[in-house]
């Protein structure tokens, strides 16, 4: 018995090893969990991961994201720039080329008429169209033949990887959507659930909520992929019962989003059955100084603004002391683990726009204090807290409900005890906080706090919109229903003025040199931002699945054509 | 008269007189549950009052040295940690006694002032029967209310100024005691009201309203004597859904400061920590048992309370 199960083995091993290398779907299966469940699969009616990710197993964009931020050629046959004259020399004309035989899943041709069906579809007037954004700026886009596409911009577009790039924007086939334009769409259930498309799998059955079964794309461009033939997406549980079923039991081969605490990723990774992979997009946590005064004796409509600047925090030396007080490395570690990293910077990546600032990484409580010391706040009173002029350096420390934010809240609160600062917790339920009511007085756009902690990040690979969050006229107010992203208040003409020169620059190495010079005015310059974490994705791959390379600028099934199973 | 003499010479138990509250503690000592109940919260209030005295751990503070604050993360009990430390390296104990504190603290106190508006009100109502439906029809309002969200809005909405006030943690302390209090009084002024009615019709009440006693001495002096047994009841049941409620309103991060300590916000901080099921067990142990010693205390209370229990 033992000797003939192992013989059949043999021959099973024999008769499918050579497969696993050319044949399109000989690995069998292969089961995924997002454990938010995808609710649809057309990413211009969804804005949610779930739904832009699953959705692009099906459809594609004319290029796509790779690991390093990099654009790479997807339905294009390359990628234009301004020196193989793809982009025109004023910035404000792309022309892509489709590749030549290109095939819908039904079997019929991609043309050019599709993508600017899908340009239409999504700028629609009357449709909500959830990637609106990404085709901002477009005048018209021609179709001079069937396998070009001529997309032409308002004014200069310094960055124009904007439409049909990405799984955000991927090109409808027209022939499908055609009755589905302006308030039809949401009405269009078998289109959105069933898209006919380019990618590597096709949808056979779609539950809403729960699970997509998809199969093997008998037309995809490359014969000999995708090498799976079948697709399970499932959705339900939490990111700790995801990460179990992956890494401890080996029920699924790859789960996204396993954001665990660091005593967990190593318990659960010795289970031996998978890995965890990090990727680091431009998500940072960070601590953020207010620079106008919050004191609630101040009238309302008068506080936080910038009619009265903060009474300490406008001192250069207190908010480097803040910073110098703090050990990263040791927040990383308790609260992230694999899925941190320290950084100084506001713009951590991609690489050529990040800072190599390492100055805040080392803690220096003797430097912290000295600092304190220079600008007059010292403990006269021997309570313990720092004092100037009758005034305590007494800081109200804000963030949103999130036990990983309140176990910083102590540490940190700890740190700066250490140097003499009084600090007093808050917390805000995270749907208050980030509500953006300006009715509530607890928003972290109102920040009636003296410095709040939170994470953003920026869309893309291109800070300018992102670093723009900073100019003068962005600050929040009442004049303005405390809308602006400006949240410190910080203001200052020089950096107006460069972030407007880095709006005119299309030079990648000039606009990169730009960003980091902006990027350090806000940090290690002024101390105004105070960066503590670049919190990457972690998602978890079984042992047996191979060609997972997790990407963090695009969606991670970005290369589900290339996965395969290791035997 | 000469009966009378004999009757008082040959008493038939005991020499000294008794006064009603020996009685009840005579008769509470027979209910071995309340007994237990009583020494377990008498041994945790000693935990949190004496306690802090003798354990001298930080309760609060991390330690700023992130080596040795590494160092001490989650430990198990030992003999420096009889309880074990947290995800940050603070000592479970001492956050124990400071949690305990804080949350007996808030049962107790939300109980009083929910006893105190439960029996007035219940008091009024039965009492005076123009009162009667609006009363009454204030209580229903109250009871359809969903407390929780109720609560929430009411830390939300007035926490702040009351922060202001008092400072973050007296603050805090002052509108959990309040919204607590403001939305548990119901049941003891249906009790009371209920108790009031009966009592209202006995003979001495129409005796003393007969020699023209004014209500408010009525009140005072012949039915809230005799409707206490319910309330203290009511009242010690009411304590362990302060606690809990209290617990409930920390746990979803609307009390106290975070980084101070509360057996409920303790509880909340485990249960992400849930690689170490130990830290959650203590905090949930101590809720338990404060919670479930309360009840038999009530319990007995109300069979000591109760004079027709009483003489068997």
């Amino acid at each position: 018995m033992k000797l003939r199960t192992a013989l059949m083995g043999a021959v099973a091993a024999l008769g499918l090893a050579p497969a696993a290398f050319a044949e399109r779907g000989a690995d069998g299966h292969v089961n995924v969990l997002y454990w938010q469940a995808p609710s649809i699969l057309n990413p211009y009616l969804s804005s949610g991961t779930k739904d832009v990710e699953t959705a692009s197993l099906v459809l594609e964009g004319l290029a796509g994201f790779d690991e390093k931020g990099v654009v790479i050629p997807r339905l294009a046959e390359s990628v234009p720039t301004v020196e193989n004259g793809g982009i025109s020399e004023d910035l404000t004309q792309i022309t892509w080329k489709l590749k030549p035989g290109l095939l819908w899943s039904d079997g019929t041709p991609v043309t050019s008429a599709d993508a600017k069906f899908t340009w239409e579809y999504c700028t629609h007037p009357e449709g909500g169209c959830a990637q609106a954004a990404r085709y901002e700026g477009i005048t018209s886009i021609d179709t001079p033949d069937d396998l070009t596409v001529v997309i032409t911009f308002s004014g200069p577009k310094p960055n124009p990887y904007q439409a049909f790039v990405g799984g955000t924007s991927p090109i409808l086939q027209a022939a499908q959507f055609a009755n589905c334009l302006g308030a039809a769409a949401s009405t269009c259930s078998e289109q959105n659930f069933k898209p006919i498309g380019t990618g590597p799998f096709v949808v056979k059955d779609f539950k809403v909520n729960d699970v997509v079964e998809l199969e093997a794309n008998p037309n995809y461009r490359d014969p000999a992929k995708p090498a799976f033939a079948t697709m399970t997406v499932k959705g339900g549980g939490d990111a700790q019962a995801a990460a179990r079923a992956v890494l401890e039991t080996g029920e699924f081969d790859y789960a996204w989003n396993t954001q665990i605490n660091p005593e967990m990723q190593a318990q659960m990774s010795a289970g031996g059955k998978g890995v965890l992979l990090n990727g680091f997009g431009t998500l940072v946590e960070r601590i953020e100084m207010n620079m106008t005064d919050p004191s609630p004796s101040l009238p309302e409509g008068e506080r936080s603004t910038t009619k009265h600047p903060h009474p300490f925090l406008t001192d250069l030396n207190v908010r480097k002391a803040l910073s110098m007080a703090i050990d990263r490395q040791v927040l990383v570690d308790i609260g992230y683990g694999a899925a941190g990293r320290a950084t100084c910077n506001l713009v951590p990546a991609p690489e050529m726009f990040a800072s190599p600032n390492t100055d805040c990484l080392t803690q220096d409580i003797e430097g912290a204090r000295a600092l304190l010391e220079e600008s007059g706040w010292v403990d006269s009173d021997g309570d313990g807290v720092r004092e100037k002029d009758g005034m305590k350096l007494k800081v109200l420390y804000q963030t949103s409900v999130n036990p990983v934010r309140q176990d910083f809240q102590a540490i940190i609160k700890s740190f700066w005890n250490d140097i003499g600062v009084e600090v007093e917790l808050k917390q805000v339920d995270a749907s208050v906080f980030f509500g953006g009511d300006a009715g509530s007085p607890d928003t972290f756009q109102k920040f009636y706090a003296d410095v709040e902690m939170y994470a953003n990040n920026f869309d893309g690979t291109d800070p300018e919109p992102y670093l723009g969050q900073y100019l003068c006229n962005k600050i929040p107010a009442p004049e303005n229903q405390w809308q602006g992203e400006n949240v410190n208040r910080f203001c200052d003409p020089a950096y107006d003025e460069l972030w407007l020169e880095l709006s005119k620059t299309s030079e990648m190495e000039k606009r990169a040199e730009i960003a980091i010079r902006l990027n350090e005015m806000l940090t290690k310059d002024s101390y105004v931002i105070v960066p503590l974490v670049d919190r990457g994705r972690l998602s978890a791959a079984s042992n047996t699945l191979g060609g997972v390379v997790l990407n963090t600028w695009d969606t991670e099934l970005w290369n589900a054509q290339d996965w395969f199973r290791i035997k | 008269m000469s009966d009378a003499t004999a009757a008082t010479a040959t008493p038939d138990r005991e020499d000294a007189p008794r006064s009603l509250w020996r009685d009840v503690w005579d008769q509470f000592r027979m209910h071995r549950g309340a007994m237990v109940g009583l020494f377990v919260l008498s041994t945790l209030l000693i935990f949190v009052l004496i306690g802090p005295f003798i354990w001298t751990a930080e309760p609060i503070r991390v330690n700023p040295n992130t080596a040795e604050m590494f160092r001490s993360r989650n430990l198990p009990p030992s003999w420096s940690n009889p309880f074990g430390t947290d995800q940050v390296g603070r000592d479970i104990m001492a956050r124990l006694m400071l949690g305990g504190k804080v949350s007996l603290a808030v049962g107790f106190v939300a109980m009083s002032v929910a006893v105190f508006l439960g029996t007035l009100i219940g008091l009024l109502s039965g009492y005076f029967r123009r009162l009667d439906g609006a009363l009454m029809r204030l209580t229903d309002l109250f009871l359809s209310l969903p407390l929780l969200p109720l609560i929430l809005v009411l830390t939300f909405l007035y926490g702040p100024r009351l922060k202001e006030m008092f400072g973050p943690n007296l603050g805090t302390f002052f509108i959990l005691i309040i919204a607590i209090g403001l939305t548990s009084w119901m049941h003891v002024a249906r009790i009371v009201r209920g108790q009031v009615l009966a009592v209202k019709e006995r003979e001495f009440v129409l005796a003393a309203r007969s020699i023209g006693t004014p209500a408010r001495r009525i009140i005072t002096r012949h039915i809230l004597p005799n409707v206490l047994a319910p309330v203290m009841v009511a009242g010690a049941l009411g304590v362990a859904n302060a606690i809990i409620t209290e617990s409930v309103v920390s746990f979803l991060g609307q009390g106290f400061q975070s980084d101070f300590s509360t057996w409920g916000s303790m509880l909340n901080s485990a249960y992400y920590n849930q690689t170490y099921p130990m830290q959650m067990v203590w905090p949930g142990l101590a809720i338990s048992l404060t919670v479930l010693s309360v009840n038999y205390v009530g319990d007995g209370l109300r069979d000591a309370l109760d004079p027709r229990i009483r003489g068997r």
